[in-house]
């Protein structure tokens, strides 16, 4: 019996310095993850491309640098929805009152969109004002967004594309005219006889 | 008659148990990778850079993933594996040797190959959103550039003024302005369209039902996306619309296992999502592991 016991003493022994020791303790803790706010434009509209969805704060910082040209970039969501209100755009029936994380809809968005560049649309937009329905169909008339339902959600991605295409039909008439590029490689005056 | 000792079966015992352990961290170790074998005659790629020749606007690079995020400068050379990110009315022009190449705003794109191998300049762009144009110089230099786009591949056959623009959106569209010819190979099809001058083409490739599914069903969310009355309005995922009559059976909705059009339990009756609370992970997101269509 003593034989047994002392054999589990030494056992237990030697088990626990090992433990102990542990590659664990080695690995250093990854730090917990604060949100920042994206400091400059092109890491804000990277980051939202990787998102599922654009929320409300996405989409007024989105328009904030749109309707600027690049000349502000947006604070916090309270900021960029006080700068689209001098502009009048806001108030209107969502993004006035909505909380930073909702989701944004296509007809939520085409309605801002609308608001934003001045898109008068048809008769009937010009008769009843940019409705969801009304104002998406004219944003895709004008190849700023797909056709869709109103109610669906607006990926990260493809808010980044609406601002992309606004911006280009605004500067250049087409919402995909790319500057002409001139010149040509290094390599070829190198290989050049 | 051998005497039996217990200090000695002690010590035979420590000793058998250090020995056990200080064997097993050597076996966790993992083996170091060797390179991978070459094939005879196969020669080393010489591993070239793209410098920086024209930048307007804030454009931001990294060396590799999980490295910061850096501005670019002119002259800058950007090596294999550098990502570069482009802000609003941002552009940037990089000489890759074989080819130069415009990025344009709002675009994130890696140099995912860019190496010299038996005189061949290979280029790989994998872009994952935005647009970008190149002008690739195949006459005097042997090239193989490529533009990956999520959904199809960019190949060119000596030419000017290709160009690539991919949105999740509106998908991908290429083509050619200037002489010569791409080729755009679709990934999912793996079907190759050839574009000559003034040409373009998309990736296009749904079925009608996948098409309007696309385009008319709400995004399969995770909860943090959605205010609270949207969350779980009239006993249904992200929509307040009731539920259809003929779909409500005595005892609620019914689950048909994921084939039920985003007709979700109520994750007040799941003992996993009592523990968690709603909306805390994955799981409490989706009852039947994400399957629904909403």
């Amino acid at each position: 019996m003593r034989t047994v016991i002392l054999a589990a003493a030494a056992l237990a022994l030697a088990a626990m310095p090992a433990a102990a020791a542990e590659p664990e303790a080695d690995e250093p803790e990854p730090a917990a993850a604060e949100p920042v706010i994206p400091d400059t434009d092109a890491q804000f509209f990277a980051e939202l491309g990787y998102k599922p969805v654009a929320t409300a704060s996405d989409t007024a910082r989105a328009l904030v640098v749109l309707v600027s040209e690049g000349q502000e970039l947006g604070g916090d969501y309270d900021d960029c929805r006080q700068w689209l209100r001098r502009r009048d755009i806001l108030p209107d029936a969502w993004l006035s009152e909505a909380g930073p994380a909702e989701a944004a809809t296509k007809g939520r968005l085409a309605r801002l969109l609308c608001k934003a560049l001045g898109i008068e649309g048809g008769l009937w937009m010009r008769l009843f004002g940019p409705q969801p329905r009304l104002a998406l169909q004219e944003c895709a008339y004008l190849d700023l967004m797909t056709r869709g339902a109103t109610y669906r959600h607006v990926e990260g991605g493809e808010l980044v594309g609406v601002i992309d295409r606004a911006d280009r039909l605004r500067t250049t008439g087409s919402p995909e005219e790319i500057p002409k590029l001139e010149g040509e490689p290094s390599g070829a005056k190198e290989a050049a006889p | 008659m051998i005497r039996f000792r217990p200090w000695l079966l002690t010590v035979l015992v420590l000793v058998l148990v250090s020995g056990v352990r200080a064997a097993e961290p050597a076996a966790e170790k993992p083996a170091a990778v060797e390179p991978a074998a070459r094939e005879p005659g196969q020669a080393q790629p010489d591993a070239l850079t793209a410098s920086v020749k024209e930048v307007t606007g804030t454009v931001e690079t990294r060396p590799a993933v999980g490295e910061p995020w850096g501005p670019v400068k002119v002259g800058m050379n950007l090596a294999e594996g550098a990502d570069l990110r482009t802000g609003f009315r941002a552009r940037c022009v990089l000489d890759m040797v074989d080819s130069l190449v415009q990025v344009e705003p709002l675009t994130v794109v890696r140099l995912g190959e860019l190496a010299r191998r038996d005189g061949q300049v290979r280029t790989r762009l994998f872009l994952k959103h935005g647009h970008a144009a190149a002008i690739v110089e195949k006459e005097r230099i042997e090239s193989d550039f490529r533009i990956v786009t999520p959904s199809a591949t960019l190949s060119v056959r000596g030419t000017k003024d290709a160009f690539v623009g991919f949105f999740p959106d509106t998908g991908g569209t290429y083509g050619l302005g200037g002489p010569g010819l791409v080729g755009v190979r679709n990934h999912v099809l793996g079907k190759k369209t050839l574009c000559g001058p003034g040409q373009k083409t998309n990736d296009r490739i749904q079925a009608p039902g996948q098409l309007l599914q696309g385009q008319f069903l709400p995004v399969n969310l995770p909860g943090a996306g959605l205010g609270p009355k949207e969350s779980f309005a009239a006993k249904r995922w992200h929509t307040s619309n009731p539920l259809p009559g003929g779909l409500q059976g005595p005892a609620g909705p019914p689950n048909l296992l994921g084939k039920n059009l985003g007709q979700q339990k109520d994750p007040n009756q799941s003992s996993l999502l009592n523990e968690c609370g709603n909306h805390s992970g994955e799981n409490g997101d989706y009852p039947n592991g994400g399957n629904g269509l909403m």
